[in-house]
């Protein structure tokens, strides 16, 4: 294989290593490539042709024989060709399919995609180390590190964690694949940008997680009964929507309730409300009487509004582990509601009221809380984020292991993803047909990745990008137990 | 294509598959059958390793008008125990313009061929020849005879000489040369309506072996016996040797097809032996029932469509207005 020294415009000496050339007819986003050597799916490729420097991405790999084809049914037969003729040892042929992902001039780490697709017999190099660099790592501010190209490990992987506030993010993945460590990840590095971020933490993976110089805030899932609205108390009683005459009586109550002693005022009230609205009011106090002791764990009068439980510039974790899926629903929800709430405050305060700055929200299990079957408190205060977030500085950043669960009005929302590995074809497909960054030849790769290994897509990276994400050492909880040594240890002790 | 032709076809299929599928007396077949002699191929591992060589050769033309552009190219695939697989050959590319294409680049690359043996000979233990030994010596010989091969006249070859460098190479290493036909119409061995394959290739019980050998000069086709006849005596007149050719059919492996083996011979050798010899030496060469250095020789040699459009292309004559450009 040949290496090219060449020089650029911008005098750049490019030790260029040629990996093969472009045949047949070619797209200006796709073209067919015969190599010299193996073509490694996710190498990053570069061309030059009519005054366009382009970055490309290997997307299939093809290895094969001329001669030790598929017709072949006798194993024999391969033997002797690998053995005896020696074929095996000398001729292969390697092509693929790379995607282009755009060109770019200048000192920008912007790619552009050429007008004009690649003439076939043009020269295909392996990308340079200097050009990686460039839109994988640029040096702007607003980019954080979260790994190394998975083919150049030596290449910092920066993404643009505005685009993460401004247009949220879907961390999609099967379990133990590396989603919650991503999380951690991505709560350390705001943090250490002085940023705030919010973690609903429906297992429990993250009260432990203790990062130096930065403060982690675990919160108990609590909210004040006081700052319920009537929607989320109805919800929380089980009232129907359509249960008119209850949703009147309840209101009636909540309206002229007092500071203190809420399910005390609150029965009181509905018996004086039972001549009005007779078997309505009798059938809420019924409700209070059924979920009274389940309501008394989440409902705490003592408790401060939760905006006012958020540390700004601090790792917020919401433990909700020991919580029901409707408990924590409700949770969730009336969070996500007081946090838009207080931030828009702060947006038209200019920051002397509610929250001052930007801050993220992640939904773990988002498939619970955010589901496509059923309507969740959290599904419609999680919409009105991802529609309004932008405005107000809120980042939602939606984490499942069961992606074809997610709602997909909300999913079709996310601007940014990083998807890990996917097997389930149901789940690939739900992805790429509701998940505008990401297209069929990358679903095709998602069971081809390993742990801790990621596709990156949307604004929050200039170019798809198939990335190894760090491990964060703090999180020492949510991986695998090992059930084995547990065992062992219990039986000789 | 007339409707009438697929009509004929619904009529008469009963008859003409009757004629595909023959139904063959019980005493031909127990003849087939004593014909054929089971043997399968070994080759001793601890024997010195052979280096074999397969030739063969393709070509294809586009006809343009008043003149054809043709791509021709001889391949030679040598497999040696050091080497591993080497291959090596030459092409001719050029336009042409005569009446026969077809049999005057036939004949052009049997010339190819056969200068390709003879450069191999002293270099190879074995050398592999697609097709036929009798059909290409009647080709030179009526080629010599004949006037108006443009073709080879062009390009300075004689058919006379390349005939004799045939027979050289054939007198100075008989043993070497080996003949394989992947399919022949031949009917030396049996003589019954269809070629010899047909027969052997269904009464044999896909056992592999052989059918017992004979000299070409005793063919029961008479025009082939006078040809065998025509060859042994102008070898002895050219290189003052006696050799003759043997036929056989050979199978490689259970079940796999039969291919045609000619073989130059000596007076008193042992025919049975020499056919046994080669089945051993390609034993471990056979892929899918055929010699693995014809068939990549093969692979190679072949010259598409779409090669010689892509040679159009590079000599810029893709658009000159071809042959059947009316249709």
């Amino acid at each position: 294989m040949a290496a090219v020294q060449r020089e650029n415009t911008e005098t750049l000496n490019l030790q260029l290593d040629i990996v093969g050339y472009i045949v047949g007819e070619s797209k200006p986003y796709k073209a067919d490539i015969v190599a010299f050597r193996p073509l490694a799916v996710g190498e990053y490729l570069y061309m030059e042709y009519y005054n366009y420097r382009v970055l490309a991405m290997v997307n299939t790999s093809i290895t094969g024989s001329p001669v030790i084809t598929n017709n072949l049914i006798d194993p024999r037969d391969v033997e002797r060709l690998v053995k005896t003729i020696r074929y095996g040892e000398k001729i292969y042929y390697y092509k693929g399919t790379v995607k282009i992902l755009g060109s770019f001039n200048g000192s920008s780490s912007k790619l552009y995609m050429p007008p004009i697709p690649p003439p076939p017999g043009t020269e295909v190099y392996k990308a340079p180390k200097t050009i990686l660099s460039r839109i994988f790592s640029p040096d702007e501010k607003g980019f954080i590190r979260v790994g190394t190209l998975l083919r150049e490990m030596d290449i910092e992987v920066k993404i643009n964690i505005n685009k993460v506030v401004s247009r949220h993010l879907g961390i999609l993945a099967m379990t133990g694949m590396g989603k919650s460590n991503l999380v951690a990840l991505i709560a350390k590095k705001v943090a250490e940008l002085g940023g705030t971020i919010v973690i609903f933490d429906y297992h429990g993976e993250y009260t432990s997680m203790k990062p130096l110089n930065i403060i982690t805030n675990v919160v108990k899932p609590k909210i004040n009964p006081l700052n319920l609205d009537l929607e989320e108390v109805a919800r929380l009683l089980n009232i129907p929507r359509n249960a008119t005459r209850q949703r009147m009586a309840l209101r009636e109550c909540l309206e002229s309730i007092g500071e203190s002693n809420f399910f005390i005022m609150l029965k009181k009230c509905l018996q004086s409300k039972i001549a009005k609205y007779d078997i309505s009011a009798q059938k809420v106090l019924d409700a209070i009487s059924v979920y009274e002791n389940f309501l008394k764990r989440i409902l705490d009068e003592g408790i401060e509004d939760v905006a006012n439980n958020i540390i700004l510039g601090a790792i917020n974790i919401v433990d909700l582990s020991d919580l029901h899926l409707n408990q924590a629903d409700a949770i969730v929800s009336h969070w996500l509601n007081r946090t838009l709430e207080a931030r828009k405050i702060g947006v038209w305060s200019n920051g002397s009221q509610g929250i001052p700055s930007p801050l993220l929200i992640v939904i773990e299990e988002a498939h619970a809380f955010i589901s496509a079957d059923n309507e969740t408190a959290t599904k419609r205060c999680a919409g009105s984020i991802v529609r309004e977030g932008r405005k107000f500085g809120i980042g939602l950043i939606v984490v499942s292991q069961r992606p074809r669960g997610l709602d997909p009005t909300i999913l079709s929302q996310l601007g940014n993803l990083a998807v890990l590995r996917i097997v389930h074809p149901e789940d690939q497909q739900y992805v790429a047909r509701h998940c505008e960054p990401i297209t069929q030849d990358l679903v095709e790769e998602l069971p081809g990745l390993n742990i801790g290994e990621a596709i990156l897509l949307g604004e929050w990276v200039t170019v798809p990008t198939i990335a190894k994400i760090d491990l964060v050492k703090e999180k020492i909880s949510g991986g695998d137990i090992d059930a084995v040594t547990y065992w062992d240890r219990s039986l000789f002790s | 294509m007339l409707t009438q032709a697929l009509d004929i076809a619904m009529t008469m299929s009963k008859s003409i598959k009757g004629k595909v599928d023959e139904i063959l007396a019980m005493d031909n077949i127990a003849k087939i059958k004593s014909l054929w002699i089971p043997y399968k191929g070994f080759r001793n591992p601890y024997l010195k390793k052979l280096s074999i060589v397969a030739i063969d050769s393709g070509f294809n033309y586009k006809e343009y008008r008043g003149y054809a552009l043709y791509a021709l190219n001889v391949v030679y695939v040598t497999i040696d125990n050091i080497k591993g697989e080497e291959i090596n050959g030459f092409a001719d590319i050029d336009v042409v313009s005569c009446s026969n294409i077809e049999n005057e680049l036939s004949l052009l690359s049997a010339t190819m061929e056969i200068e390709s043996m003879v450069k191999v000979l002293s270099l190879a233990d074995t050398i592999l020849m697609d097709g036929s030994l009798i059909a290409v010596f009647s080709k030179l010989r009526r080629a010599s005879l004949e006037d108006g091969h443009d073709l080879l006249e062009s390009k300075g070859i004689e058919s006379s000489h390349i005939l004799k460098e045939l027979i050289y190479a054939i007198s100075i290493h008989p043993r070497k040369i080996v003949f394989i036909s992947k399919n022949s119409n031949a009917k030396d061995v049996l003589g019954f309506v269809k070629g010899d394959i047909y027969y052997f290739e269904r009464y044999t019980d896909g056992l592999p072996g052989y059918s017992k050998p004979i000299q070409l000069t005793c063919s029961k086709h008479l025009g082939m016996s006078t040809a065998a006849k025509v060859f042994r005596h102008v070898v002895k007149n050219i290189a003052g040797v006696d050799i003759s050719i043997a036929v056989s059919y050979v199978r490689f492996e259970p079940f796999s097809r039969i291919y045609r083996l000619e073989l130059p011979i000596e007076p008193g050798e042992d025919i049975d032996s020499r056919v046994k010899y080669v089945i051993d030496v390609l034993s471990d060469l056979t892929i899918s029932g055929y010699p693995y250095p014809l068939m990549r020789a093969d692979q190679i040699a072949r010259v598409g469509l779409e090669d010689i459009n892509r040679i159009s292309g590079i000599l810029g004559i893709s658009y000159d207005p071809y042959a059947r450009e009316p249709l």
